[in-house]
């Protein structure tokens, strides 16, 4: 009877297939801060994640021969620079032309989890508010007194 | 409140076209090429129009870049049919781009011929598409578009003016236009600061509007003559 519910249109994505299974409760029980690794999130539109060197600045001595760890340094080593190709878990369809900005929400002091629930228990990190929702972002502007200007988010 | 606006003297305006080619880059504008061009589908934000004045040999030329004027009382606002164009609280002329359906009676109703419509997909010849700017939407074809008076900055300039809990201080916002023209010819603020140097210009006696007698009210304001 589950599997009748899967695909109901309402349902959040699965979460996408990543090339490193990075969990963050693993790393948020050894309370390396957020910021440490979406360093925008406090100044910038975009959270942004860590670049491989500064996983890599732990990662030479931490958990070294755990399997992940060694597959991840292998590809640090041998991408010619590349960046990691991390998965978005949370999208607001560009069709929509909308510029959601994370500095203001943090200034205003919106708890990540609000929007992300509590990531920092999550093995593999999973959208649990669906974001691309414009009713969601008014039903909170209307409450906390922010801009409901069309323009504010879609220009 | 706020009421951005422009300054935009054309007697130091020397024709050059930094404005708008700095206008495209940031703002993401598509080209059309060469034979779309010649149809009248060229999309430039800011152009440059040229005026002769005189008989040759003894002729003087004079530029007028021509922009939106962020109108108060806007012709293309009341004619579109889903209310995709507004005057928000900051006195921009507002185009939302995901609402419009392309009707095009709001660029047909613009005296100022400012409005420009996507008659195509963008498309950004490589590696151009690695220089577009993410604070601006890449609009589609069937989407209507004009100057935002650089929104963008706006936003970022109050944003980090909120960070260190301050107001935005005069000047601090410079429009791509404005921060292109080597010779300081446009320049940007708030009208309703009395401190404004923007605000300090529209009371000269130098100040004229595009087509005053249309009552549009423009937050765009042209300085000539006078000394
Ligand atoms: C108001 C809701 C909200 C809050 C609060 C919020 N986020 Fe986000 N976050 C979003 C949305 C919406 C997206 C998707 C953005 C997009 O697709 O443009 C996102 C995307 C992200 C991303 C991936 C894309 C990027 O921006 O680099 C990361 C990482 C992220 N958030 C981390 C955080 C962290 C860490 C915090 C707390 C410090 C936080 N977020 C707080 C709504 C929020
Ligand atoms: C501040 C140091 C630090 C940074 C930066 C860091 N990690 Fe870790 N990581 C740790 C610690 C500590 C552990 C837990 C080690 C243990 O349990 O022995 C860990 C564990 C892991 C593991 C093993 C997880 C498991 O399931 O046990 C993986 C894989 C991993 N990290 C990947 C990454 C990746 C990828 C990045 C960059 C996005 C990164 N780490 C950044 C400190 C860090
Ligand atoms: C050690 C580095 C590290 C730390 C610390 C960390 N993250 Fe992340 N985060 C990542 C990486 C790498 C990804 C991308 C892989 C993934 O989605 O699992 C990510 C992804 C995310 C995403 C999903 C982004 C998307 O694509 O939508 C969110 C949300 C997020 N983190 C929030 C947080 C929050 C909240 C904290 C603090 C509680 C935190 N992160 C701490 C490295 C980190
Ligand atoms: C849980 C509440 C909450 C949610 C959900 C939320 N916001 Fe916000 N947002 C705020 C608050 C609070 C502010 C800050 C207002 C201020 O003090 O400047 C803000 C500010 C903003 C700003 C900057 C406004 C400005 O004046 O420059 C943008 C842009 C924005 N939000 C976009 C979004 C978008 C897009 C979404 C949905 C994807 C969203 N927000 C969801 C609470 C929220
Ligand atoms: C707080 C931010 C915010 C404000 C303010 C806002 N929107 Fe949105 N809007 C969004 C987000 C996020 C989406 C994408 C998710 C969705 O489709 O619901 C969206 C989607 C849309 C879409 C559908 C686009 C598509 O292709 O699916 C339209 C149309 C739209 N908005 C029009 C408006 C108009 C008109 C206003 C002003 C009355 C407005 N929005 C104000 C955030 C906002």
């Amino acid at each position: 009877m589950a599997l009748v519910m899967v695909g109901c249109s309402d349902e959040l994505p699965p979460p996408p297939p990543q090339p490193i299974a990075f969990s963050h409760s693993v790393h948020i029980e050894n309370e390396i801060e957020c910021t440490r690794c979406h360093e925008g999130v406090e100044t910038q539109a975009q959270a942004g994640l860590p670049a491989m060197a500064a996983c890599a600045s732990c990662h030479r001595r931490q958990a070294a021969d755990h399997p992940e760890v060694v597959k991840f340094m292998e590809q640090y080593a041998n991408g010619n620079g590349e960046p990691m190709v991390w998965r978005k878990v949370h999208v607001i369809p560009t069709s929509a032309m909308v510029h959601f900005k994370h500095s203001p929400h943090v200034r205003a002091g919106v708890d990540c989890a609000t929007c992300h629930g509590d990531v920092g228990s999550m093995t593999v990190a999973q959208q649990v508010v669906d974001v691309a929702n414009m009713g969601w972002c008014l039903d909170c502007h209307r409450e906390q007194d922010a801009s409901i200007d069309c323009m504010t988010c879609h220009h | 409140m706020t009421r951005w606006g422009m300054a935009i003297d054309t007697d130091r305006c020397t024709g050059c076209g930094a404005c708008a080619v700095a206008c495209h880059a940031e703002n993401n504008i598509q080209t059309v090429g060469e034979v779309e061009a010649a149809r009248g589908r060229a999309m430039h934000w800011m152009r440059i129009e040229r005026y002769y004045e005189g008989v040759f040999p003894d002729v003087k030329v004079r530029f007028q870049p021509v922009l939106c004027q962020q109108c108060g009382h806007a012709p293309c606002e009341p004619v579109c049919p889903v209310y995709a164009t507004y005057r928000t609280p900051e006195g921009l002329n507002a185009m939302v781009y995901a609402r419009c359906i392309g009707t095009r009676y709001c660029a047909n109703n613009c005296p100022y011929t400012t409005r420009y419509f996507n008659w195509f997909a963008p498309e950004f010849d490589a590696p151009l598409e690695r220089q577009l700017n993410p604070s601006v939407s890449v609009r589609p074809a069937g989407v209507m578009e004009k100057c935002t008076f650089c929104v963008q900055r706006i936003q970022d300039a109050q944003e980090v003016a909120a960070q260190e809990e301050r107001e935005v201080r005069d000047g601090e916002i410079k429009t791509a236009c404005s921060q292109s023209c080597p010779a300081q010819a446009i320049t940007f603020g708030d009208l309703d600061d009395p401190e404004s140097l923007v605000a300090l210009l529209a009371r000269t006696e130098r100040t004229t509007h595009l087509l005053e007698d249309l009552s549009t009210e423009p937050s765009v304001i042209y300085l000539r003559g006078g000394r």
